[in-house]
């Protein structure tokens, strides 16, 4: 049985049906992403988990245990929110100490825990300065070990990077990996970030209108799109309908009106067991990393992705010939 | 323009300052009546004024009216205007307009109502009076305290608190009352003026049973000018005190926990073991 089960969850807010029917399960230890565009319903989830919001029907079990029904602070379950919610009163070790004295355990035990915590974190030097002293990473930090320190079966993580900026983001996302990892604690993580879903996850959930699109590994979820809707909210799909797909492979495909091919498998060079599609490069972007040409061809315009290693002959080129493989093409499902 | 603006700016200082000024020089003027400055001064009608034991009285019965009716809004609307905000926001619609009613309703109305309905002998007068200033300081609290709710987002204080495992009502307390210290302060400082500066519904429910300073003032006012200044003098250095005090202790109680804080400051271990401690565990 899977540590967290969530089993045909409905919850209403306001009127309106945000989770429909929604099932989920997730092993213990894992990190697991909640991705979707905003409005699909994956904050409310989390709202939902905590007791935060309570569910219209269904059941939440956290091991082995029914907390559907019991108040937010009974469920054993931890919450880093968006804005980091850190009580400015409090100095960030009272701030970390919070949770562990409403478990009335011992003052030195309190003491020593805050301080491996925020060692942990590397907030050791700032024990006694406010949530306002400050920045926006370290007050995420804050967060995030007042929110472990009182050793949660299950942590939310309610979009906790997204008010920072990139650079930080990408530092603290490893941080929060290696966190994860080293203290085996099950994280579901809720981003709109599919970049971010797949440096950190496990697993990735994709939510769409209130249920779960699709799940799997990054890898299965980048790899196989189940249908149009994560295909067009991971990466940058092209899409192509069954004509285009029977005047490039012939009739042979698998089944499906619409059809979705990677922009980095179109290859420039000749490939094995690859049909070519003569083309003409009309735009370029530089995307840092990768350079994304898009290519007018008779079946119609395709994004191509070529590393950016500064190659002059790519921006030469106007003319060319695209060499696209069958076994690259998903099938995607309404 | 930097000088015209600094001309204007004095000339409105002037203008406010003018009239306390004078009322400060009248209640010390042994005779003003026929020449630009007063003939002489004298400590007299400060003397007569504190040897009263009516003006004595007078003070008592404006702050008790003061005090108990603001422990019963800090007591009563503070947590109900956070409930309302954090708990029941679709309700904060309805709020909003009863708040703003003790502006529209004038107090001639509000007062005969309050009389109509209780001067039946089952409600002490002080308690309907007491009452009737409570709907009063419904728009000085309602606004300074859903401000500073509104600014430290005392819905997700209330929620971290929660999942961290305080109760609701802790949370209140240890959380969000000291976060909304100055909002509270602020809708204290402005009830508490109005509260203490009140005659209409005073006058009218209680009358001359329960002479407050502003119907004492009033009463003296008919009887002699320079014993009436000195009255409001007095009135006005009173509250510039109360205010400063209230200020003054909420610094206290700041300076305090963080002192306390000090006190149980956590002492940072030395990198190497107990963290790797944890990670071990």
């Amino acid at each position: 049985m899977s540590y967290l089960t969530i089993e045909n969850l409905n919850l209403e807010l306001g009127g309106k049906m945000i989770l429909k029917d929604l099932n989920l399960s997730i092993e213990k230890g894992q990190l697991i992403s909640l991705l979707g565009p905003s409005g699909c319903g994956k904050s409310t989830l989390l709202r939902g988990i905590s007791g935060l919001n309570s569910i219209k029907s269904g059941k939440v079990m956290i091991d082995g245990r029914d907390i559907t029904k019991l108040a937010p602070k009974k469920r054993e379950v931890g919450m880093v929110f968006q804005s980091y919610a850190l009580f400015p009163n409090l100095t960030v070790a009272d701030n970390v100490a919070f949770g562990l004295a409403m478990k009335r355990i011992d003052k030195d035990t309190v003491s020593k825990k805050v301080a491996q915590i925020l060692e942990l974190v590397g907030l050791e030097d700032k024990a006694k300065s406010y949530p306002g002293e400050l920045s926006g990473g370290q007050q995420q930090r804050v967060a995030l070990a007042r929110s472990i320190v009182v050793e949660p079966k299950v942590l939310l993580l309610d979009e906790p990077l997204s008010a920072l900026d990139a650079q930080i983001r990408k530092q603290l996302r490893l941080e929060l990996c290696r966190l994860q990892k080293k203290l085996g604690i099950t994280m579901i993580f809720v981003t709109h970030d599919q970049e971010e879903a797949m440096a950190i996850s496990d697993r990735i959930f994709v939510m769409h209108d209130g249920q779960i699109a699709q799940e799997g590994t990054p890898s299965q979820v980048y790899f196989h799109p189940s249908n149009e809707f994560v295909a067009g909210f991971i990466g940058n799909y092209n899409k192509l309908n069954k004509e285009q797909i029977e005047h490039l492979f012939g009739p042979l495909i698998e089944e499906g009106s619409t059809y979705a091919l990677r922009p980095e498998a179109i290859e420039f060079t000749p490939q094995d067991d690859a049909v070519s599609v003569v083309g003409q490069i009309i735009e370029r972007h530089i995307l840092g990393n990768v350079v994304r040409c898009t290519v007018q061809t008779q079946y119609g315009t395709l994004w191509v992705d070529r590393m950016n290693q500064g190659q002059a002959v790519l921006n030469d080129l106007k003319d060319v010939t695209l060499f696209i493989r069958q076994e690259d093409v998903v099938t995607l499902h309404q | 323009m930097k000088k015209m603006n600094r001309c204007i700016i004095t000339l409105f200082v002037a203008f406010m300052c003018l009239p306390i000024l004078v009322t400060l020089v009248y209640s010390f003027a042994t005779e003003w009546g026929k020449s630009i400055l007063p003939s002489g001064y004298t400590f007299k009608w400060y003397a007569q004024l504190y040897q009263d034991p009516q003006f004595i009285a007078a003070i008592s019965r404006s702050l008790i009216l003061t005090v108990v009716t603001l422990a019963a809004v800090l007591v009563i609307l503070v947590p109900s205007i956070a409930l309302v905000a954090i708990y029941l926001p679709k309700f904060d619609h309805l709020f909003k307009p009863i708040v703003l009613l003790p502006y529209a309703i004038p107090g001639v109305v509000l007062a005969t109502g309050l009389m109509r309905t209780y001067t039946n002998g089952l409600v002490p007068l002080f308690a309907v009076l007491s009452g009737g200033l409570f709907i009063y300081s419904l728009p000085f609290m309602y606004q300074s305290v859903r401000s500073s709710l509104q600014e430290i987002d005392g819905t997700r204080l209330m929620e971290a608190a929660e999942m961290l495992g305080a109760s609701k009502v802790y949370a209140f307390i240890r959380i969000l009352l000291p976060n909304i210290k100055i909002g509270i302060m602020v809708g204290s400082l402005l009830t508490f003026s109005a509260f203490f500066g009140e005659f209409q519904l005073t006058n009218m429910i209680l009358g001359g049973d329960f002479e407050t300073i502003r119907i004492y003032m009033l009463r003296v006012m008919k009887v002699n000018g320079h014993l009436s200044s000195a009255v409001v003098m007095t009135y006005l250095i009173l509250l510039v005190i109360i205010s400063a005090l209230i200020i003054k202790l909420t610094n206290m109680n700041r300076k305090r926990s963080s002192m306390m804080r000090e006190e149980a400051a956590f002492k940072p271990i030395v990198k190497g073991s107990p963290a790797h401690e944890l990670l071990n565990h």
